[in-house]
């Protein structure tokens, strides 16, 4: 820590500042954990998808028996990738939930609009995320849940059909629409919602936690 | 007995332990699931590479295995023997004169390396025969090589 704090001098402070940080006692609460949970949901995904990625190959004829394999061969896989299925569904049960909150306590109300909003935002991505995702094993419920989601996209006025292609990866459902699919689930999504994390925590910080109803 | 050790730090390090050890447990199981499961382990499989009764004494047949190049060769007592073409030295691939290998010698054009025909290191810098394959031969004569467990 001397050596460090040597090379950065105040680094110690900034450090003793984010750790030790006190919140006010009414957010002592389970309702109120919310949020943290979201995050400690989002890092389990993180750490276990840049597992599954080791062995996960995202083509047609692959997929399938890759997720298979990494079930039933490698050593610790199927815990491995249940904890990612289970921690993707409390991800998204969790971050509702926290919406919840911030709206039956107000929290939203200015100065908190932006911070509502880029919240909203990380919900959508949360939902995206969990439908990529479930594309990926390439079975039946997979595949066919992508057609529905395709079809929904396409059933937009004006855009829907530009949308319906980009997600298909042609005109009708293709090979690419898993490559799509994966690249968005394991590369778009996640920095873009490591972003709007970023700027939800920092703006938490900013102007505090709301006072209590 | 010593009495600096108050009991805030005492219960701190009692509990430190245990969940170092409850850190420490999930790294071992993703050194598991990060090591190849074991169908990815396994040594190809078993592979037919010719007939003991297409051979004459001195006889081979060069072929692919586990991405690297083989032979097989018929003894003048016929026997079979099969071995890697891969130099001992520095790992090029040796050489194999045309047709009957009688009295002949492999070569191992990159420093020189000299082999008989059995894979046995005569000349030059290979400092052991060249690896061997282990060999069945069928009830129909069929050769079938595989790698060598040790």
């Amino acid at each position: 820590m001397k050596w460090i704090e040597e090379r950065l001098p105040g680094i110690g402070k900034v450090a003793k500042d984010v750790a030790e940080h006190p919140v006010p006692s009414h957010t002592l609460n389970v309702f109120y954990c919310l949020g943290g949970l979201t995050l400690i949901a989002f890092i389990v995904q993180v750490v276990t998808g840049v597992f599954l990625a080791m062995y996960y190959k995202p083509t047609p004829e692959a997929a399938y028996a890759s997720v298979q394999m990494i079930t039933n061969e490698v050593r610790f896989g199927s815990m491995m990738r249940s904890i990612h299925h289970w921690a993707a569904n409390f991800m998204v049960i969790f971050c509702f939930l926290h919406m919840l909150r911030v709206y039956y306590t107000g929290s939203f109300k200015k100065p908190r609009e932006m911070n509502w909003v880029a919240g909203s935002f990380l919900f959508i991505l949360t939902i995206v995320m969990a439908f990529t995702g479930y594309i990926l094993p390439y079975e039946q419920l997979s595949y066919w849940g992508a057609v529905i989601g395709v079809e929904t996209a396409g059933s937009l006025p004006v855009v829907g059909e530009m949308a319906k292609i980009m997600m298909q990866g042609g005109i009708t459902v293709s090979p690419e629409m898993l490559s799509r699919f994966y690249v968005l689930h394991v590369l778009v999504l996640p920095a873009i919602t490591i972003a709007f994390l970023v700027a939800h925590f920092v703006m938490i910080r900013v102007q505090g936690i709301s006072d209590p109803m | 007995m010593d009495n600096n050790v108050s009991r805030r730090k005492f219960l701190g390090g009692l509990v430190a332990v245990p969940t170092m050890a409850a850190l420490a447990a999930p790294l071992a199981a993703v050194g598991a699931y990060i090591y190849p499961p074991d169908s990815f382990l396994q040594p190809p499989a078993p592979k037919k590479v010719g007939n003991i009764n297409d051979l004459k004494a001195w006889d081979y047949i060069p072929f692919g295995y586990n991405q690297a190049p083989a032979m097989v060769i018929k003894t003048d007592t016929g026997d079979i023997q099969s071995f890697y073409l891969k130099c001992t030295h520095l790992g090029c691939t040796v050489e194999v004169p045309e047709g009957n290998l009688d009295g002949k010698q492999l070569v191992c054009p990159c420093h020189g390396g000299y082999f008989d025909p059995l894979g046995n290191n005569t000349g030059g810098p290979p400092p052991t025969p060249l690896k061997q394959l282990a060999v069945t031969i069928e009830e129909n004569g069929d050769i079938i090589v595989e790698e060598r467990m040790a």
